[in-house]
């Protein structure tokens, strides 16, 4: 704030006291919080330098498609003999993607304008790739322009979008990648929160923690644009005397990993970490990370996708969290392509990847450009092959039990749970339960599928910058909630005998939650939440768009899993 | 004042149910021998003893023994019930006309005024050191409805004047509400004039709703460059509104 401006709040405070208040009072000062703005606008520097590089990929079409999407029906319907058959990377490629003999013709045609491969997946969706700016102008009639976001990022952006080249139609479906203005950001709202004795009473996993179910054996993704603090997990395990741990990072080769140290970047990885860590303190946990980087321009809008197709090559992880996004309308079609090729071939190979609906409740263009005040939802969480997780604002007893919840929502700060109708997706055939089906229905793939405890003002306790920070929420919080929650199912389930070829017990799980909401179980599996809005859609008896199947109580649900798991065993 | 000490979340804890598992009750059923009975009759009389035996084996079984347990249907009440409480206990302050109820940190905002049917609340931004004040006010919902409540008072600030509707769409209030009740929200904008007499910029937001019954609405005010999204004034206001709890319950 420049003087004159603080002169003038002054004088504004100075009226405010004497006109509204008449009276004397104690003014109470209070802490500061942390805030954080989204670029809003950004300034055209000119052409981008034609030898700068720009990182890209190619989506590859899939010829397979209308198997996949019969696969996929398949794959999660109890009734098929395919049921729970899950594939992995290279079988995918094998049954849905290109020939042998297509993907060396585009590496010929790519080879011979002067495109250097980056990085090539056994599931065959896409092909990473880099070139400079010139070369990138003329192979997809297009012209890349530098920017400047009013936060000082800058980015590339087509100044139309990029085409296909006729001699790679056949097998490329779109150029993802080149379009930075609007990338997915972290959906964490900083602000005596939760602490992980907190969050394991409250959300019912101590009966877990009794029946020696920890992690053990599991394997949680965790996927991070910036680099986290080894010294701070170090600090919250020792403040709330939970097992060291070292997460495994595993990087996209051709970009490496993060270099963003920026507060805001480490604020959501150790948020994301830190909570996976205290639900599942034994599960080994693996950071997939990428650069996207506010420093510098060596990056991809489709990073994302990248570390997707890695986690699904590498089939290592089961349960996967994923705390960014941004909404529908101001993504690339290009990268939701490619995004949702990788989704797919998750999906198929048995890995939930857990999604956070953003924090700006049904308006989640408005976090990206606050003069945006439709109603809309964020991508990639309205993906049908991923677990939508959207917000609450949570009430504990004196002792901390668990007493209700009502959706997130903060009006005056843009904020509350994510949740709404697609514009992308159909609702998929397993999405049915009571309250799916309701007034605002229009056939569009309906969010969250669940949430849990987002409000900052109820929020959680993590440690970041050797600080003991408290109240700090957003979806990203609920999200990795429910990573660590569904690693410590799929162990409960394994322990009672539920085997699995490749992948989590219940794959994506998504398909299978709805199933148990919608019959009798021994147990109640979900909060259901009917109090209160997402500051448009009311939460009701059964799913709404403000808080979907409600929280879980995660001991009730994983019974409530295994049995499902048992009855419908192939 | 007639400030409440600090609130108690506790006190609205709820008792856990009975167990709905019963211990199974064992039982056995021992056929009774009479005297030795020849022939037809003592066929039917053992048929019929056989029977009898059966009738009230099911029945002892129908009264002792365990009821399966009960599945929990998908949405009906399967557990204790469920309500919205505050997870912090700030400082709880209850309108004397209307019963509604409202917490507000403390650390931050002091009362600098209270009737029985709101209160005003002052505090400090950190950052700038500028006063902040929010405004809560209470009506009969047959009498006033959210937007008219807002409306109201607004207009009953004194000190503000050239007060209008923000004119940015960037900072209308959507989905404004108080105590998870949709109902009206607005930005606006005016003008303070010091005692010195220099005029300068505020910005005010508003929120209001009812729950049938009594109609609450609350009004921020501070110097432009203490509001918004992320300032302070505005995280503890929708704190404030979310706390409200109605006098009827949810």
């Amino acid at each position: 704030m420049n003087g004159s401006t603080r002169s003038r709040g002054r004088v504004v405070a100075a009226a405010l006291a004497l006109a509204l208040l008449a009276t004397t009072g104690v003014l109470a000062f209070s802490t500061g919080r942390s805030a954080r703005r989204v670029a809003l606008s950004a300034r055209l520097l000119g052409p981008t330098e034609a030898n700068q590089s720009i990182n890209f990929s190619l989506v590859l079409r899939l010829p397979g498609e209308r198997k996949l999407q019969q696969l996929l029906a398949a794959v999660y319907d109890p009734r098929s003999p395919q049921y729970h058959h899950f594939i992995d990377a290279r079988m995918f490629g094998d049954r849905f993607g290109l020939s042998n003999a297509a993907l060396a013709s585009v590496r010929r045609v790519l080879s011979a304008a002067g495109v250097q491969i980056t990085g090539e997946y056994p599931q065959r969706t896409a092909i990473d790739a880099r070139a400079p700016a010139a070369v990138v102008d003329r192979l997809f009639a297009t012209r890349l322009l530098e920017y400047v976001a009013r936060d000082g990022r800058r980015f590339h952006e087509p100044q139309q979008p990029a085409v296909v080249p006729m001699q790679l139609r056949g097998a490329v479906t779109a150029v993802a990648g080149l379009n930075g203005r609007y990338l997915p950001f972290p959906s964490d709202v900083p602000a005596n929160g939760l602490r992980p004795p907190d969050t394991r009473l409250v959300y019912d996993i101590n009966p877990l923690y009794s029946h020696g179910i920890e992690g053990q054996g599991e394997k949680i993704g965790v996927m991070s644009f910036s680099q986290f603090s080894q010294s701070d997990l170090d600090a919250f395990d020792q403040q709330f005397g939970l097992p060291a741990f070292t997460p495994q990072v595993a990087s996209v080769s051709d970009l490496g990993p993060s270099t963003d140290t920026s507060q805001d970047g480490e604020g959501e990885a150790m948020l994301d970490l830190e909570v996976v860590h205290e639900v599942a303190p034994q599960a080994q946990v693996i950071d997939y990370n990428a650069p996207w980087s506010t420093t510098t321009t060596d990056y991809s809008s489709d990073t994302m996708s990248r570390l997707v197709d890695k986690i699904v090559a590498d089939g290592q992880v089961n349960v996967v969290n994923v705390s960014y996004g941004i909404c529908e309308q101001l993504s690339s079609s290009a990268d939701i392509q490619r995004s949702e090729n990788s989704f797919a071939s998750a999906a198929l190979h048995g890995i939930s990847l857990f999604v956070a609906t953003q924090d700006a409740g049904a308006y989640a263009c408005q976090r990206a450009k606050s003069d945006a005040h439709e109603l809309s939802v964020s991508y990639p969480s309205s993906s049908p092959n991923v677990i939508a997780v959207g917000g609450t604002s949570l009430s504990v007893g004196a002792n901390d039990q668990y007493v209700g919840e009502a959706p997130w929502e903060s009006a005056l700060e843009y904020a509350g749970g994510g949740g709404g109708l697609s514009t992308l997706f159909a609702k998929p055939s397993w999405q049915q339960a009571l309250g799916v089906s309701n007034r605002y229905s229009n056939g569009k793939r309906e969010l969250p599928d669940i949430s849990a405890d987002a409000d900052p003002a109820t929020g959680w306790t993590i440690v970041q910058g050797g600080q003991l920070i408290t109240n700090i929420g957003g979806t990203s919080a609920a999200a990795p909630f429910w990573t660590g929650s569904m690693a410590l199912i799929d162990q409960y389930a394994r322990q009672q005998g539920i085997r699995q070829g490749i992948g989590g017990v219940a794959g994506d799980v998504d398909p299978m939650l709805y199933a148990i909401a919608s019959s009798p179980q021994a147990f109640p599996p979900f909060h259901d939440i009917t109090y209160g809005t997402n500051r448009y859609y009311p939460a009701t008896v059964g799913w709404d768009f403000a808080t979907g199947l409600g929280s879980p109580d995660v001991w009730n649900l994983a019974r409530d899993v295994a049995s499902y798991l048992k009855s419908h065993r192939k | 004042m007639s400030v409440g000490g600090p609130g108690d979340p506790g006190a609205a804890a709820t008792s856990a149910p009975p167990s709905l598992r019963g211990a199974y009750v064992g039982h056995q059923l021992r056929a009774l021998t009479g005297g030795r009975l020849g022939g037809r009759r003592t066929l039917v009389a053992f048929v019929g003893g056989f029977l009898a035996v059966i009738g009230i084996g099911v029945a002892v079984v129908a009264i002792v023994a365990p009821t399966t347990k009960p599945l929990c249907q998908p949405y009906k009440p399967c557990g204790p019930p469920r309500y919205v409480k505050p997870l912090v206990a700030e400082t709880l302050w209850r309108s004397s006309q209307f019963g509604y109820t409202l917490e507000f940190p403390g650390n931050d905002f002091a009362i600098a005024q209270q009737f029985p049917d709101g209160l005003t609340l002052s505090g400090k931004d950190p950052s700038s050191g500028n006063s902040i004040v929010i405004l809560i006010r209470a009506a009969a919902a047959g009498q006033v409805g959210p937007s008219r409540a807002v409306t109201n008072l607004l207009s009953n600030i004194n000190g503000v004047t050239q007060l209008a509707t923000d004119p940015d769409p960037a900072n209308a209030i959507l989905g404004g509400g108080i105590g998870h009740r949709l109902g009206a929200g607005g930005a606006y904008v005016g003008s303070e004039t010091s005692p010195q007499g220099v005029s300068s910029d505020a910005s005010l937001a508003a929120e209001s709703a009812t729950d049938g019954r009594v109609t609450v609405a609350m009004v921020a005010v501070g110097a432009t460059g203490d509001t918004g999204p992320t300032s302070l004034l505005y995280q503890d206001a929708d704190s404030i509104v979310n706390s409200v709890q109605w006098p009827a319950g949810p």
